[in-house]
């Protein structure tokens, strides 16, 4: 016995007789969630400049470059 | 004109709590035709043997027990502000590069290079720092 097939979505709530939903296996997902997932992607990454956690990574040649740059400052 | 052969040699104080680094460093020193004063395995012995040995120059690890490399750097130079200090860590982060410039560190070398470019960076630098040290009338 097969289980009984919901009419929408659990997740997005739209109808799963529409094109998104129509097929079984890879689903793309509807409109509305993947531009949920981008807005979200772009908050965190514009959130993730403020956020003191998020550790930035430098090369040796930036170090040095940041060195050189202090050296040359005048002190006082 | 400098002379190099009658100037006393540099005196370094390597502060590495693995061993095969020192053993690196060590080599790299001796190359440059420095002197190892002393070894240190941990911070709090870095601090001591800075005071005790009164090294123109320290290898400074920032990872190691009982004290980690940057506090010990801020003790070290708080006793001899004269002193060259190169931290030499596998810390690549920009913050931990700026709050070791901000303490007095003259350089700052990644671990995770080759040896031998730790030896180049350090060679090139070497006569920066002579000179720094003869600047300083560092006995």
């Amino acid at each position: 016995m097969t289980a009984r097939r919901p009419a929408t979505c659990p997740h997005c709530g739209a109808r799963l007789d529409e094109p998104a939903h129509a097929a079984d296996g890879e689903t793309p997902a509807p409109a509305l969630v993947r531009y949920d997932l981008e807005k979200m992607a772009q908050i965190a990454a514009r959130e993730n400049a403020y956020d003191e956690t998020v550790k930035v990574r430098v090369t040796q040649e930036q170090i040095r470059r940041l060195v050189e740059k202090r050296r040359r400052k005048p002190r006082g | 004109m400098d002379s190099p052969t009658t100037a006393p040699p540099v005196r370094v104080l390597i502060a590495e709590d693995e061993a095969h680094i020192r053993r690196v460093l060590r080599a790299i020193a001796a190359a440059l035709g420095a002197q190892v004063v002393g070894e240190a395995q941990d911070g709090e012995e870095a601090v001591r043997l800075a005071a005790e040995t009164r090294p123109h120059i320290v290898l400074l690890d920032i990872n190691m027990p009982r004290l980690n490399g940057d506090k010990a750097l801020q003790r070290i130079l708080e006793r001899d502000p004269a002193v060259i200090a190169v931290m030499m860590t596998a810390q690549d982060t920009v913050e931990a590069v700026r709050t070791c410039l901000d303490s007095g560190a003259r350089d700052y070398i990644l671990k995770s290079n080759r040896a031998e470019e730790i030896f180049r960076l350090l060679r090139e630098a070497w006569p920066e720092y002579v000179r720094e040290i003869a600047r300083r009338g560092a006995p």
